[in-house]
């Protein structure tokens, strides 16, 4: 994960709360109907405390880095029995 | 111009079904090549898939036959065809039934699997019934393998993560991915989801080769696309075009003009307009229409006619694709329903001063936000026709004055 550092959302766990946005201010913006717009860019080095509390705050599990998985994106759904990828 | 028929060639499209006998007397028995050969024969072709996304067939079927080990993959033929325009697989299925499950059977046993699902749009009820028809008529082989869905309507639910959600748990929705479905889609099985057009075509190019494929067209995609055309012609429907015929001579083949036609949408809801001038002479093949920033999608030519306002036409698909949003992911639910309202307003003359300007912000916030791509096609749409029908939406929201003769304006809402 630390070779390509970049941001991925799972678009239907998200639900807006804007929680990543407080968490990680020079990163992420929030858009007209309050969901995050991500930086399509690798995370630079001196944001990745912002990007890791960001991931660490979301509420539903919905942020995370490129190459993990997410709330309903997959393993996590399971585990935590939420609808998912069946 | 004669038709180039292939898929449509046997009996007259007159409602009732090729039967199994007449099938066979036309065109033999399903051949069934050796795996490497038929994927290497689809990667020869060249051809796209068809069903709006036109993803290389060849490599979807090699990404499945390619893994190892593991459980048996399950082929899904996708007939929901819930574009409202388009007709072409509702009608491939009714009258070609036994086409299509030739070529899902083809996948079966060339990809190693054990089940085939044929997901037929519900709605299409002739469509249903050939199938149905057909699946009995078959030996009892054929018939343990194959099995009929029938598809929610929707126009989500022919996505094809949603065709796997459905088959799985009866919920039309997409679904975030990975997985991919080449590794894990039905009962978490390797999972080949192709439409059902692609299906027949693929049954064809076992029987007689690439290289007989590839002799149809005239770019540089090679072979015959089933096409629905629409509008001010003298015969609306679905015709076979060999690849890269123009717009020109499918009118012609259509019947010609019964009206004057002011802009042309081409690929579906999801589509791109062009001007008919500027379209008129170009050559209706994926590769040809990218070159241009068009879209052949799932072959629908949409002409409207100059006595049509494109902003009213192009706000009713707006309305119909946020309607067909699942309002699972955010932006989609939300941007979608927003860029419904102000279009409507454009359309309705009753513009806000923002409408326009939020339209275009909006288009671009959406697309790439959803897990599946209904929010990108939806956006691409309007951005298009904000484009090509940029004077009347001026017209529209500035001086509150539909352009397009005899246009009827708020008879709608």
């Amino acid at each position: 994960m630390s070779d390509a550092p970049r941001l991925k959302i799972d678009w239907i766990a998200c639900n807006g709360y804007g929680v990543c946005e407080a968490a990680a201010p020079d990163l992420i913006v929030l858009d007209d109907w309050g969901y995050p717009i991500l930086p399509d860019d690798p995370i630079p080095h001196d944001l990745m405390r912002q990007a890791k509390k960001a991931i660490n705050d979301c509420p539903m599990v919905a942020l995370a880095w490129e190459n993990e998985q997410t709330l309903t994106g997959g393993r996590l759904g399971r585990l935590r029995g939420r609808r998912a990828n069946p | 111009m004669q038709p180039t028929e292939r898929l449509l060639a046997g009996p007259p499209l007159d409602g009732r079904a090729e039967t199994l006998a007449g099938h066979h007397a036309r065109l033999g028995g399903l051949p069934i090549p050796p795996a490497a050969q038929m994927i290497a024969a689809l990667e020869a072709t060249g051809m796209l898939g068809r069903g709006g996304a036109g993803f290389p067939v060849g490599r979807k079927w090699r990404a499945i036959y390619d893994r190892h080990g593991g459980e048996a993959p399950v082929v899904v033929a996708n007939g929901a065809e819930g574009e409202p325009e388009s007709a072409k697989d509702r009608v491939l299925m009714a009258h070609r039934p036994h086409l299509v499950i030739d070529g899902a059977i083809l996948a079966a046993r060339t990809l190693g699997a054990d089940r085939v699902e044929l997901y037929v749009g519900r709605e299409h009820t002739q469509a249903v019934a050939a199938m149905k028809a057909a699946v009995g008529e078959r030996p009892s082989h054929d018939r343990r393998l194959v099995h009929l869905v029938e598809a929610p309507i929707g126009y989500v639910a022919g996505e094809s993560t949603a065709v796997v959600h459905y088959v799985n748990s009866k919920d039309a929705r997409p679904m975030t991915t990975p997985p991919r479905m080449s590794e894990r889609g039905v009962r978490n099985r390797p999972t080949l989801v192709q439409n059902v057009e692609s299906l027949a075509q693929a049954a064809l190019i076992a029987r007689h080769g690439p290289d007989w494929f590839k002799e149809a067209g005239r770019g540089p995609s090679r072979g015959t696309s089933l096409v629905t055309i629409a509008g001010p012609v003298r015969h609306e429907g679905v015709a076979e075009i060999a690849l890269g015929t123009p717009l020109a001579e499918l009118v012609e083949l259509a019947g010609g003009l019964i009206g004057t036609p002011q802009a042309v949408l081409i690929g579906g809801y999801f589509g791109t307009w062009a001007p008919i001038d500027a379209a008129w002479n170009l050559p209706l093949d994926p590769v040809s229409l990218k070159a241009v920033g068009l879209t052949f999608g799932c072959g629908l030519v949409r002409l409207l006619d100059a006595s049509s306002c494109g902003v009213d036409y192009s706000a009713r698909i707006m309305d119909f694709l946020a309607a067909g949003s699942a309002l699972q992911c955010g932006p989609c639910k939300f941007g979608l329903a927003d860029l419904a309202a102000a279009s409507g307003r454009v359309a309705a003359l009753d513009a806000r001063p923002a409408d326009l300007y939020d339209m275009v912000r909006w288009a671009g916030l959406v697309t790439g936000r959803g897990a599946c791509r209904h929010p990108d096609g939806a956006a691409q749409q309007m951005s298009s026709a904000m484009a090509v029908f940029a004077d009347d939406f001026a017209s529209h929201a500035h001086r509150r004055r539909c352009l397009a003769a005899g246009a009827v304006i708020g008879a709608r809402r």
